[in-house]
């Protein structure tokens, strides 16, 4: 699909003072841009003074991703007056695939992107990385956990034992 | 030979490589060490989807992990039943055995799936006319009942884990409040362990606490606080470890007055 030419671009600026150009429609997918954008439409330029270059890159790769998966659904919709099922199965599952490309990062990675997601309010990002966060704890030991995030253990002996003499009954109960 | 400012910029150019990789190094040696730290709210979000299984070893890895779990708003979040989200409670006159409950539930996670927008639960024992119950209340999985009879009202609670049904001793309805819902409230009592308490505000009898099992109700004496006979009570909510909810005179509409009861101290 041909990108009209008329299409606005939006110039994203990192905190590190990297320019990211993208059009319109990408940087839309962030609600905190869309929302400056509707507040005033002759917007060109904005600093992002809270994301660094090199997460800014891999938001604006997800937004791009998912802006073209949802024009070739529109464009195949268009095209053929409904759209088939098989189809649109085929290419959610591409995306999800792709998202779980996308999420192939470090934990440190991960955190930024979470912060980032939830700055510029890519709900979409926000949903994934929480759940590939959430994904990482599941199971483990809290020894486990602190290891993978990093996380340095601020409780003492004594309040590990209140803990454990507090814990409500709710989760005693294995599932 | 190279001219001597040469020599001096490519000295310079080494150095100033070599600092960079330093910086690079220590950057990343920093970055090593560093602990991953998320707000609070962010790492509710994450926590809130976690089993129970994965939730009892999350208590134990950092204060900020153990304060968040341990919080009632997040064990209320967790819980798939909440009293905002129900719609209403539905005898299904007629149409179906009379031994179960219906409920209607409003949350757009049932919605998608629009055959379990409505569960069922066994009817709770002993209650013969099941249009008198009225859903008030809802924490941790347990769903809170009230029974609304001429003389006497009995409130019901209803274990969705163990398909369990408590009741509470009966107390005397507020004839005032009537046509509405009560002020009722369920809720976990942290410093009591084990233990769940239910809170009900009965007119001219005041407040009343009641501790699930032990068969009485306990009046908590806070004179200067009960509403007065003709007054409205609205929209009770759980939140921060109190219970709170607005209060006003009838025919005075400009004395709304929102009144919070700390429930592990027991006070206004």
């Amino acid at each position: 699909m041909a990108r009209s030419s008329t299409e606005n671009m939006i110039t994203l600026m990192s905190s590190d003072g990297e320019e990211f150009m993208v059009t319109e429609k990408v940087a839309r997918e962030c609600t905190t841009i869309r929302n400056m954008l509707e507040d005033d439409c002759v917007i060109t330029n904005i600093p992002l003074p809270n994301v660094t270059s090199d997460i800014l890159s891999m938001v604006i790769e997800y937004c791009m991703e998912h802006v073209a998966a949802a024009e070739k659904a529109a464009a195949e919709t268009a095209e053929k007056g409904s759209s088939s099922a098989p189809a649109a199965a085929k290419a959610n599952k591409d995306l999800e695939e792709w998202d779980k490309a996308f999420m192939n990062v470090d934990v440190y990675t991960l955190c930024d992107l979470i912060l980032a997601a939830n700055y510029l309010n890519v709900s979409g990002l926000l949903d994934l990385t929480i759940q590939t966060a959430a994904n990482l704890i599941k199971g483990k030991s809290p020894e486990q956990i602190r290891k993978t995030f990093h996380i340095q253990n601020d409780l003492s002996l004594e309040e590990e034992e209140k803990i454990r003499s507090q814990t409500p009954w709710a989760f005693e109960k294995s599932e | 030979m190279p001219p001597r400012n040469m020599t001096v910029d490519l000295v310079k150019g080494a150095r100033e490589t070599f600092e960079n990789l330093l910086l690079f190094l220590t950057k990343k040696k920093e970055r090593e060490q560093a602990t991953v730290w998320l707000p609070d709210d962010i790492m509710f979000e994450i926590l809130v989807k976690l089993s129970n299984a994965s939730l009892r070893h999350c208590l134990y890895v950092s204060k900020q992990f153990h304060n968040i779990i341990s919080d009632l708003t997040f064990e209320r979040s967790r819980s798939p039943i909440k009293p905002a989200l129900i719609m209403h409670l539905h005898p299904r006159h007629g149409k179906v055995p009379k031994d179960h409950l219906y409920l209607h539930l409003a949350n757009d996670w049932y919605d998608r799936a629009s055959a379990s927008s409505v569960i069922t639960i066994e009817r709770p024992p002993l209650v013969p006319d099941l249009s008198k119950l009225c859903l008030v209340d809802a924490c941790n999985e347990m769903l809170c009942f009230l029974q609304q009879n001429t003389d006497q009202s009995i409130i019901h609670i209803y274990n969705s884990q163990t398909n369990q049904w408590m009741q509470t001793p009966p107390f005397e309805p507020s004839q005032k409040l009537n046509r509405r819902v009560p002020l009722c409230g369920l809720y976990y009592h942290q410093r009591s362990h084990y233990c769940y308490r239910v809170f009900a505000f009965v007119n001219q009898n005041g407040y009343l606490v009641h501790d699930l099992g032990t068969g009485f109700w306990r009046r908590v004496h806070r004179y200067e606080y009960f509403p007065c006979l003709q007054s409205w009570i609205d929209g009770a909510v759980l939140m921060n470890g109190r219970l709170h909810w607005s209060t006003r005179k009838e025919f005075a509409f400009c004395s709304h007055k929102i009144m919070a009861f700390d429930i592990n101290l027991e006070t206004f």
